[in-house]
């Protein structure tokens, strides 16, 4: 299986050298990518007739994932298969993928994106790198700065937006490292992922040819933000890997530690830190992979409306921006939480350089500032949830406006006779009834100002996120539970979250509505929303110990 | 590149992904809408 491959060149070609590669070493690290290019590992994601496997979404993710938890390795090469390679597979022409898509595929030239500069960040499109057309027509003269670009080091092709002349947008180009007038600066000294080179580039009246214009002029910034789209979605699947990795070291040392003349597994406060690693991580991963499938099911419904397979893909993926956004915001910030926890389990030794946590707590905390920072990101739940539905892609308002207005008698509808599920299904319903209630009402009162009511919108987004994540969690706990006749553990791990996550929604959206709100209102609104984020009472301590228990016996993440 | 008995393997992984009639809500529908967890895919299902 392509996942196993991954974890086999991990164990044998990645983690053996993982000390050197983070000297840094950069020779090293540019070694190790062409090696996975070799063994066929950058094609996954790419179409046959490039060189490539023409994996589904689903399988690339999974690729992902696996290696994810390759520490600064995995940055280098989700940087050079994903931003450095997919803007010219999917928006190439045929010359410029069977010139470069095809050596990218196999390693033999290695990818970068640039398109952050020292003034524009999350501003992506206030970039001052400039393109004039040279008098012949022949060539674009570039001219500019961009920083904070991955695998700047060695990447012999660049995807490098510029704003040709005048425009007020940007286009994007393919630059090769060796043009006269490309210079690499020494790399960044960060504090992590080391052994990924990350430096600034300059463009000194670089000659670009016209024919390495990537798609038309004025298409960059739809590049660059579509290409975003599918790198925070990676990044949702990697941090997942680096998660798992960061439990399995967890487990490992408390079963082997002992404190009191006993294992710290056995204590109580441990297990609660287990069980949350786990918890999260199951609950990301049951968003991660619903998702990809939903992309999968869009890029075939894309490819029979007639796009060729790059566009369809792309434009697959930015089809799922909210929940792009949410996978990258909830799964960096679970892997924080994971890799903190473990390297409080690791005590003093979660401290020391000879521990694998310790590099994973350094490498873990990029993951929610690049691809989009995770504030840029928040911002974007809320923002394109509300625009989809305002453009009428779905009927949002309708079914917030009946609900706001009929805030008086609403009710848990709580049946007496409702199974598990049917109760899960309720809660569910619920936390999305107050997350519309929170929609009708902030809307109407800020009006156009929202986007400038950024703490509102993270409020609202919070809720999404949570709604979202907790019910891709009961939907495959359901599944499990229909494929394998039982799902004891499993539903332990539902109970515990949905328990947390109402928590979440109820203060997120009483935050929201106390924005705005007059007293005789709030009192109105704070009531619905404690009714519709009431849930059963759950025994999380005993809970979270089955969950530990399983975890400390298998003595790895086998859920 | 990948052994040829890999290529046929995450073929068949492909093809067992594949979910018919499945409901497909656009992004950000979920908070409108409901979803059959039939229609969900698990990561499961891999292996299932």
């Amino acid at each position: 299986m392509i996942a196993q491959t991954c974890q086999d060149f991990l164990d044998t070609e990645v983690y053996p050298i993982m000390d050197k590669i983070d000297a840094p070493d950069i020779q090293l690290m540019k070694a190790t990518l062409k090696k996975s290019g070799e063994l066929g590992l950058m094609g996954i994601a790419l179409p046959e007739e490039y060189g490539g496997f023409g994996q589904s979404f689903v399988t690339q993710m999974l690729a992902a994932e696996t290696i994810g938890a390759g520490y600064s390795f995995s940055v280098a090469f989700m940087a050079h298969c994903g931003i450095g390679t997919l803007p010219i597979a999917y928006y190439g022409n045929d010359a410029q993928r069977e010139k470069y898509v095809t050596k990218l595929a196999t390693g033999e030239i290695l990818g970068a994106y640039c398109l952050t500069e020292p003034g524009a960040g999350s501003d992506a499109n206030a970039g001052k790198t400039n393109a004039r057309l040279s008098e012949d027509g022949t060539h674009y003269i570039l001219n500019g700065q961009k920083m904070w670009i991955t695998n700047a080091g060695f990447a012999d092709v660049q995807t490098v937006f510029a704003k040709i002349g005048n425009d007020r947008i940007l286009s994007a180009f393919l630059v090769e490292k060796d043009m006269p007038g490309v210079v690499v600066a020494p790399d960044e000294k960060k504090m992590g992922i080391k052994g990924s080179s990350t430096a600034q580039i300059f463009y000194n009246d670089v000659k670009v040819p016209v024919e390495n214009l990537i798609g038309t002029p004025g298409e960059g910034f739809r590049i660059a933000l579509s290409i975003l789209h599918m790198g925070r979605i990676k990044l949702g699947a990697n941090v997942l890997g680096a998660s798992k990795k960061a439990i399995n070291d967890s487990v490992k040392y408390a079963n082997e530690r002992k404190q009191f003349c006993v294992l710290i597994s056995t204590f109580g406060a441990i297990k609660h830190k287990l069980a949350q690693q786990a918890i999260k991580t199951f609950a990301a991963e049951s968003a991660v992979y619903r998702v990809s499938k939903d992309i999968d099911d869009q890029i075939e419904k894309n490819k029979e409306a007639g796009l060729d397979k790059g566009r369809a893909t792309i434009e697959g993926i930015a089809h799922y921006a909210v929940e792009a956004a949410i996978l990258k915001v909830y799964g960096s910030e679970a892997l924080d939480f994971v890799i903190d926890e473990a390297v409080q389990i690791h005590g003093g030794m979660g401290y020391s350089a000879e521990m694998d946590v310790e590099r994973g707590y350094r490498d873990s905390r990029i993951n929610r500032i690049f691809e989009g920072t995770n504030e840029i990101n928040r911002l974007l739940i809320a923002d394109t949830a509300i625009k989809r539905a305002q453009k009428g892609e779905f009927d949002l308002f309708g079914p917030a406006a009946e609900l706001y207005n009929s805030i008086d008698s609403i009710s848990s509808d709580k049946t007496t006779d409702e199974d598990y599920y049917t109760e899960k299904r309720r809660y569910m319903a619920n936390f999305k009834k107050v997350v519309l209630i929170a929609i009708h009402g902030v809307t109407t009162y800020f009006d156009k100002k929202l986007v400038k009511e950024q703490e509102v919108m993270n409020n609202i987004s919070e809720m999404i996120m949570e709604t979202y994540i907790a019910e891709s969690l009961a939907l495959r706990v359901e599944k499990l539970e229909g494929i394998r006749g039982q799902a004891g553990i499993y539903r332990d791990m539902l109970d515990v979250y949905v328990y947390d996550a109402a928590d979440m929604v109820r203060k997120s959206a009483m935050d929201a509505v106390n924005s705005f709100a007059s007293p005789e209102e709030s009192e109105k609104l704070n009531a619905a929303i404690e009714k519709l984020t009431k849930v059963a009472g759950v025994n999380v301590k005993e809970a979270r110990r089955r969950i530990a228990d399983k975890l400390i016996e298998d003595n790895a993440y086998k859920f | 590149m990948f052994p040829e008995r890999n290529i046929v393997k995450s073929e068949i992984i492909n093809e067992s992904i594949k979910m018919e009639n499945k409901k497909v809500l656009k992004s950000g529908e979920f908070l409108v809408d409901t979803v059959a967890a039939k229609d969900v895919f698990i990561p499961e299902e891999f292996n299932d």
